[in-house]
């Protein structure tokens, strides 16, 4: 624990000299579960009364720390990193043999056993992915790689992406098997699993030559992205872009031709893709290139987005909670007159209609993907509704 | 059973027991404010409650004093004093789930709020209706406006509208006895009798626990713009700002800080500050834009004649922005990174006017001799109430508290500080707050005054269960 943790004494110092609570009032798990042990603040307190020996660890720690669902604002709040902090302290109460409530733990152990964290059925989510054929007859573009959550829990985005390529002509290979990226084993602290995914993918793309990956999963993009280069000990040796990078370029390549819409939509930044990777503006320019639709933001946007409550572990761990979560950010679209909210992740497609659900809202809910496909004509032609 | 087992019975009875917590990580988070009082002894609750009405308090406040339990009422422990502290352990009653917003009403230029309501929100709701709240410290997005409204309350925008507690018209408050009532509403002069509000307002929780506020607000200014300022000491500065006065310009904003508490809120944005700058001057203006710039050039123009140079536009809004924290810029703000090695905590003691520049002298020579030099914390005056003078100074003064030798120094130097200013005609000053950080001199200061007080405490809380051992009560 002192090793892991000692990078951070100087952030938990910081916070206990300072306590200035910027971090708490948008922290979703505070808001959820009321004290301020649930906050970055909570939580790096525990952490300074950790290192000083005053606290031992223990399951009730654990609940707080678990419940964190790393979504980065008390980043942009406090100046340190802070989330890194509280990762870190999830990895360490690991090592240190402190457990989070089983249900998140089953993230890990099925990560472990069958390779994804659903326990779902590999091979057969390869051979959906065998079956999808090349597109386009030159040399391909880029490699598309599809994550456990689209394979298992929302195919259908396999087929809204690669329609959406085909459209554009766009020439890719399907990466043909299902490994997970190692997010959700990161995202709860168990590094050593999250490394072993990493360097199994690493491996795959490097035997099958892909330098060009293409995701349409927030959490695949920021693991490629961001966490890769530590958990593999070197920079990746592909490079990754996210669906709406893509899009956003087809579009402005003219390579893509988009239908018209008559609908006030609005726009949540999955935190893995705006907060911890920066990419805003995209998503946005893609709404803004549909004829008819007006984007309004939630008063949350950009930066300071609200986490939609799933990350961390919390959708598989604390369910109910995080489908509570999402539905406050289903609210805030509603305030913001959407009646379409558009996301670009699919684990925050399903929270959030959880969340709808929930409060019996009637928003319609989908990825970007999904809204884009429907929009574009084969060849280039706009598809009449 | 132990009487904190009894009353945590009963407190989840009143609360449900997800809002009432005994364990310790919980615990730990309430444990400790801003400042170095709040490092330097084991404050950790016994219990935290987070009631959701005025009811509840009251069933509480009963329990409390049935059980002979302490209760620290806490709203976002940001404090500067130690104030919220539960120095004899007890209960903490968090205020924060008290926040909504009851009532705006925009003919009348009023807003009724819950006590733990963060001033953000309300000032954003207040935006909404065109409307402008104008109680904003720097932890505006933490901390509520029940805290601001027991300590004294430092606004950006005081320079024209005063403390927080200026901005109240009404009050309902629960006394230690667990009675509720309503002082004062929402008519602009709604006292017809002595100025009861006074008693709860800055009480920093030992009179009673305010549930619910009636708040001026006012019509919101189009514009905003401003100026800053270089000179080369407090003195010249201030001479500045008694030219403005007469010059009948009247800013919002008047900070003036100290070069080396400048630097350390250049902290995130790196924004370089003129060599020979030794005392710098924030001027905020608000109106029409014609108004808003004449008012500038007026505020420059005397400035300048007392050999102030002005301050590059970045760092005017480099500073702006650091102090001016709000859902839009909040990733400026210094704080966190500016506090790793030290914590600052304050001399909050009024001298007069004539004798800042004395005072800060000696201030800076104490640090000498405790061998606090070129470390980037220092003096701030602020011009509160309602004017362009700063009338009120105090010190920020940077401890190592890692090293105890380092804490038990602070306690010397603070001894030094506050007897020197009570030797200069000055007095201690709740700029900050009172609490566990000035309250040793308050007694002395007050004299037969204070057996009145402890009458007046007597009174409205007569077992002493609100916040028991802080601000000089024993
Ligand atoms: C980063 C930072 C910047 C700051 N900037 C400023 C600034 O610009 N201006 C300024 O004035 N202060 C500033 N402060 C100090 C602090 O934020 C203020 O004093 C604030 O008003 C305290 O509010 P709180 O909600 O945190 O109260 P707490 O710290 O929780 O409590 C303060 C006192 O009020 C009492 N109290 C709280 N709520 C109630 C209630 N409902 N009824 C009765 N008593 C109550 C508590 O018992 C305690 O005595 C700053 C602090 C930080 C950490
Ligand atoms: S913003 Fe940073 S320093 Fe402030 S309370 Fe949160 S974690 Fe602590
Ligand atoms: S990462 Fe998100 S959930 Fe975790 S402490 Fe920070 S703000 Fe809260």
């Amino acid at each position: 624990m002192a090793v892991r943790l000692a990078k951070y004494e100087d952030w938990a110092r910081a916070c206990m000299h300072v306590r200035c609570g910027f971090c708490r009032e948008n922290c979703c798990s505070y808001r959820q579960f009321k004290f301020d042990s649930y906050s970055a603040k909570g939580r790096l307190t525990l952490m300074y009364h950790w290192l000083k020996g005053n606290l031992r660890p223990d399951s009730t720690m654990a609940q707080r720390v678990f419940s964190c669902t790393s979504c980065g604002l008390c980043d942009i709040a406090c100046g340190y990193p802070q989330s890194e902090a509280i990762q870190e302290m999830k990895t360490a109460l690991l090592e240190a043999n402190v457990l989070p409530p089983e249900d998140y733990m089953v993230i890990s152990r099925r990560t472990r056993e069958t390779g994804n964290p659903y326990a779902e059925d590999s091979s057969q989510a390869s051979n959906l992915l065998r079956a999808i054929s090349k597109s386009g007859t030159g040399p391909a573009e880029f490699t598309l790689f599809f994550g456990c959550t689209e394979l298992f829990r929302s195919p259908k985005q396999l087929d809204y992406v690669t329609n959406i390529l085909r459209a554009a002509k766009a020439s890719f290979y399907v990466f043909p098997q299902n490994i997970c990226c190692g997010s959700p084993a990161r995202r709860i602290g168990d590094i050593e699993q999250a490394r072993a995914q990493a360097e199994l993918v690493s491996a795959a793309f490097e035997s099958s030559g892909p330098r060009d990956i293409v995701v349409s999963c927030s959490g695949c993009y920021r693991t490629f992205t961001k966490d890769y280069a530590s958990l593999t000990d070197q920079a990746p040796a592909f490079s990754t872009k996210h669906t709406v990078q893509l899009i956003d370029t087809l579009i402005a390549e003219n390579r893509l031709v988009l239908g018209s819409l008559s609908k006030r939509i609005t726009y949540h930044d999955p935190c893995h893709l705006g907060r911890h990777c920066g990419v805003y503006d995209e998503p946005r320019r893609i709404l803004k290139a549909i004829p008819g639709v007006e984007l309004v933001e939630m008063e949350w946007n950009r930066k300071i987005s609200r986490c939609c409550g799933a990350g961390g572990g919390m959708k598989v761990g604390r369910p109910q909670d995080a489908a509570e979560i999402a539905s406050c950010r289903v609210q805030e679209a509603k305030e913001a007159g959407a009646s379409v909210l558009v996301t670009a992740c699919p684990f925050c497609v399903r929270n959030l209609s959880d969340g709808a659900r929930l409060i019996g809202s009637d928003i319609e809910i989908k990825t970007i993907e999904f809204l884009v496909s429907e929009l574009v004509g084969i060849a280039g032609r706009p598809r009449k509704k | 059973m132990t009487s904190i087992e009894s009353v945590y019975r009963r407190l989840v009875e009143i609360a449900g027991s997800e809002y009432v917590s005994n364990e310790l990580c919980d615990r730990l988070a309430y444990s400790k404010d801003y400042s170095i009082e709040g490092i330097a002894k084991d404050y950790t609750p016994d219990i935290v409650v987070k009631p959701a009405n005025s009811d509840e308090i009251v069933e509480i406040v009963k329990a409390a004093n049935e059980f002979d339990v302490p209760l620290y009422t806490w709203g976002a422990g940001t404090s500067m004093s130690g104030n919220p502290l539960a120095v004899r352990h007890g209960l903490v009653l968090d205020m924060k789930r008290m926040n909504q917003i009851l009532e705006i009403d925009s003919e009348n230029l009023t807003m009724t709020v819950q006590a733990g309501t963060v001033h953000d929100e309300i000032y954003r709701t207040a935006l909404k209706h065109n409307l402008f709240f104008t109680h904003h410290p720097e932890s505006s997005i933490s901390s509520t406006i029940g805290g601001a409204l027991s300590c004294m309350g430092m606004s950006i925008y005081g320079a024209k509208y005063g403390y927080a507690y200026d901005q109240v018209l009404g009050v309902e408050v629960v006394l230690g006895t667990g009675q509720k009532m309503r002082i004062g509403g929402k008519n602009y002069l709604s006292l017809p009798t002595h100025n009861l509000l006074n008693l709860f307002l800055g009480a920093e929780g030992t009179l009673g626990i305010i549930t619910e506020v009636t708040l001026k607000v006012y019509p919101l200014p189009a514009f905003r713009d401003r100026v800053s300022y270089g000179f080369a000491d407090i003195r010249t500065s201030m001479e500045a700002c008694k030219r403005i006065h007469s010059s009948g310009c009247w800013p919002e904003t008047v900070y003036a800080f100290d070069r080396r508490s400048l630097v350390q809120y250049m902290e995130r944005a790196k924004t370089p500050i003129p060599s020979e700058v030794r005392m710098a001057v924030l001027f905020g203006c608000s109106g029409d834009t014609d108004m808003v710039e004449k008012s500038l050039e007026v505020v420059s123009r005397c400035c300048e004649e007392y050999g102030g140079s002005r301050l590059p536009a970045e760092v005017t809004e480099s500073w702006w922005k650091s102090v001016n924290i709000t859902r839009e810029n909040f990733d400026q703000s210094n704080f966190a990174l500016s506090h790793t090695a030290y914590e600052p905590d304050l001399i909050d003691a009024c001298v007069p006017f004539s004798r800042f520049q004395e005072y800060s002298d000696f201030c800076d020579e104490l640090k000498r001799e405790f061998g606090w030099v070129e470390i980037d914390f220092g003096a701030f005056a602020v011009a509160a109430p309602r004017g362009p003078i700063p009338f009120c100074i105090y010190f920020s003064v940077p401890i190592d508290t890692r090293i105890p030798r380092e804490v038990n120094h602070w306690f010397e130097f603070k001894e030094r500080m506050y007897r020197r200013a009570l030797e200069l005609g000055g007095s201690v000053s709740d700029a900050n707050g009172v609490g566990l950080r000035s309250a040793p001199w308050v007694r002395e200061e007050l004299g037969p005054a204070w057996q009145l007080l402890t009458g007046i405490k007597l009174l409205v809380d007569p077992k002493r269960i609100l916040n028991r051992g802080n601000r000089g009560f024993d």
